[in-house]
């Protein structure tokens, strides 16, 4: 088992670069997971790792050997594709085989290994049919099978259940999680669904336009989020974002806007010092907003102000309620509740209680948060 | 009771107006017809009457009297017949192999060069070449005295001067080279192999898999489909083949490229149309078997 190392890797294509100097350590047992949007990079990266792409600069290490210059057939990796890439013209036995027959395995060791991968993933019944016989579940499941028989020292996951119902994707996070349990070994996998990543990743490593914006636990990601865009990428519904200025007043700072005037917790209130009189970006999450008597914190002028109700989205738990504030230029934001809402409150104004100690700030112009430090 | 809520009514295939039904299907006719009168009056028409005239005397002139299996009779005391039939096989079995196989390996070493020498390469190999004058051009190449073949034979690898297309030993292997070149179904390989995933080979190189193993777990499987066709058609052309061999030499030397398509011709010309239809019946015989055989070790595979 191998430590993966990353450092400055960067892949050039033309005039772009698609992964611009990122680097990060893998321990033997992380489950790593890249997340970020579309054309951000996270997938030139795990091809990079695979060796399926060559990187324009930068290093990677199995294990302290420099793997940049060798061939994806002999980095001992295992990848789950998108698309399965599960050959039609072959059995699932043989499909799930066949990186044992690449390495010339006993046909008795082959036999023992895919029957134990295929029963661990319930298609041991269907190892004498043809992929074009098996529903887009089972497909995935005999990639997955393929990566679990051999030995690999780093297991690659592409976006696997970007192809799957909803029903079956729940199923088959569990069925990765399983795979990485049994081995034991690094795994990064890459998604563009912050919430997968919140639910697989051991750590999670948020990508923007080549770069890692984060990287961290998801509890980190959350609660510590370093810059705005890893604010708004992690969590759903989004975080609110409230443009708001920082004012001195005589029992400590105010933040305000159009809409409301808070007064901000001590602990927050000495970050934003040298913020005084300077416009911020305030950041709350949808489940930081209460309806006031069910707040867990005292409720007073200082922190609640008014919106009004848009439409309501009952939830098992509660309610995803979209608002507006009052004033004439009405910004919208979201609340979600435990606790359900009839829906004859669609229009009425109500009363919000902020949670200020969680309450994110970040500079207006880097964007970079404030309380991070 | 359906318990989807996007369960599709089946609705009705026709128009309901009176009539429909019949004028769907009359033009449906309308349709299939050309291809048919096609099929009857060049394909099934002749291949019945060939069938009959073989058994018959088949003058240009007067009454057509049935005379039985009599031409067979006397074909098969013609010592061309065999021979030419000889040749035939000969010949087809040669353009089989180095016309079928070698194209199917220049596709894949092209699929493996850089996208720029590839289209390079494609447009070498599939400039359109017209048959006959390219034909008249390859007997320059293989004349005795002044042909460039010749010269690299004597004057570059220091051989005796070769016969070529004189020599009753080697003249239909060289026959066989133009088409390498020329011949190309390599058009369909490229097709088919641009048509194969990059994930597949991606996920073969991941596992371990080297070059030869990708070809041979990956690239040929897929092409199957295009392989059996091509093969399929260039057994039946390779059996027929008539213009090439008649252009660049006659049948000769000594009828040592005389196919039997060709030797059909002369009977032909030499106005025994019975001996030329029943010689006609044979090799459509022997293509049949050759097909059916084809058919039988050839299984079509749903998966692929």
């Amino acid at each position: 088992m191998a430590n993966i190392r990353v450092s400055h890797l960067v892949k050039q294509f033309a005039e772009k670069a698609a992964v611009n100097d990122i680097s990060f350590d893998l321990g033997e047992h992380e489950f790593l997971v890249l997340v970020g949007p579309s054309g951000c990079g996270k997938t030139t990266t795990l091809r990079m790792l695979a060796g399926l792409e060559q990187a324009s600069g930068g290093e990677i290490y199995f294990g302290g050997r420099r793997v940049n210059d060798i061939r994806p057939s002999d980095r001992n990796v295992a990848m789950v594709f998108q698309d399965y890439a599960v050959f039609p013209h072959l059995t699932v036995f043989e499909n799930i085989a066949y990186g044992l027959r690449a390495r010339r395995a006993q046909s008795k060791l082959i036999k023992e290994r895919v029957v134990k991968a295929a029963t661990a993933f319930r298609i041991d019944h269907l190892l004498y049919r043809k992929p074009r016989q098996l529903s887009g579940g089972e497909r995935q499941r005999v990639a997955l099978s393929r990566a679990m028989v051999r030995d690999a020292d780093l297991y690659l996951y592409d976006e696997p259940l970007a192809n799957l119902d909803a029903q079956l994707r729940h199923q088959a996070r569990e069925d990765i999680m399983a795979l990485h349990h049994e081995k034991q070994s690094p795994s990064v996998y890459v998604t563009h669904d912050q919430s997968e990543a919140m639910a697989m990743g051991d750590r999670i490593a948020v990508m923007r336009a080549g770069k890692i914006e984060q990287i961290g636990t998801g509890a980190q990601l959350y609660e510590r989020p370093t810059n705005l865009f890893v604010a708004y990428f992690i969590g759903t519904p989004s975080i609110n974002l409230f443009d708001v200025v920082v004012e001195r007043a005589p029992e400590g700072l105010r933040v305000r806007n159009a809409a409301f005037d808070l007064l901000l917790p001590p602990e927050t209130a000495h970050r934003l010092e040298k913020y005084a009189g300077k416009p911020v970006k305030m950041g709350i999450r949808p489940e930081d907003l209460h309806v006031p008597r069910l707040a867990p914190f005292e409720v007073t002028e200082n922190n609640q102000f008014q919106g009004v109700i848009n439409v309501i989205e009952p939830s098992s738990t509660g309610a995803s309620v979209y608002l507006s504030t009052l004033e004439e230029k009405a910004q919208d934001f979201t609340a979600t509740f435990r606790t359900r809402i009839p829906s004859t409150y669609i229009g009425r104004e109500i009363p919000l209680a902020v949670h200020l100690q969680k309450a994110h700030f970040f500079d207006a112009e880097t964007e970079q948060s404030i309380l991070a430090e | 009771m359906s318990v989807g809520t996007d369960v599709i009514e089946p609705r009705p295939a026709v128009p309901a107006v009176e009539g429909g039904r019949t004028r769907r299907r009359w033009l449906n006719w309308l349709f299939v017809i050309p291809a048919i009168l096609f099929q009857f009056f060049w394909g099934w028409y002749p291949m019945v009457i060939a069938i009959f005239l073989s058994l018959t005397n088949a003058p240009i002139r007067g009454a057509v009297t049935f005379r039985g299996i009599e031409n067979y009779v006397r074909l098969a005391s013609d010592p061309l017949v065999p021979m030419a039939f000889r040749v035939t096989l000969i010949y087809g079995i040669l353009s089989i192999i180095l016309t079928f196989i070698i194209p199917i390996i220049t596709a894949i070493l092209l699929m493996e060069m850089p996208p720029k020498t590839m289209r390079v390469m494609m447009i070498l190999w599939f400039l359109p070449l017209s048959g006959i004058a390219s034909t008249l051009f390859w007997q320059y190449l293989y004349n005795e005295k002044f042909g460039i073949f010749q010269y690299i034979a004597t004057a570059v690898l220091g051989l005796p001067p070769q016969a070529f297309l004189s020599s009753e030993r080697l003249v239909l292997f060289w026959l066989i080279v133009p088409g390498i070149i020329m011949y190309g179904p390599g058009l369909y390989y490229i097709a088919g192999l641009q048509g194969i995933p990059k994930s597949y080979y991606e996920a073969a190189e991941v596992e371990g898999a080297g070059f030869w193993r990708k070809i041979w777990t990956i690239s040929l499987p897929r092409l199957r489909p295009i392989i059996s066709m091509t093969l399929l058609f260039s057994i039946i052309g390779s059996l027929q083949e008539f213009t090439f061999p008649d252009l660049m030499t006659r049948g000769g030397p000594n009828g040592a490229s005389r196919t039997v398509v060709m030797y059909m011709f002369t009977l032909l010309n030499n106005g025994r149309i019975g001996d030329s239809t029943a010689l006609a019946v044979m090799l459509f015989a022997l293509i049949m078997v050759f097909v059916l055989v084809f058919r039988l070790v050839f299984k079509s595979d749903p998966d692929v």
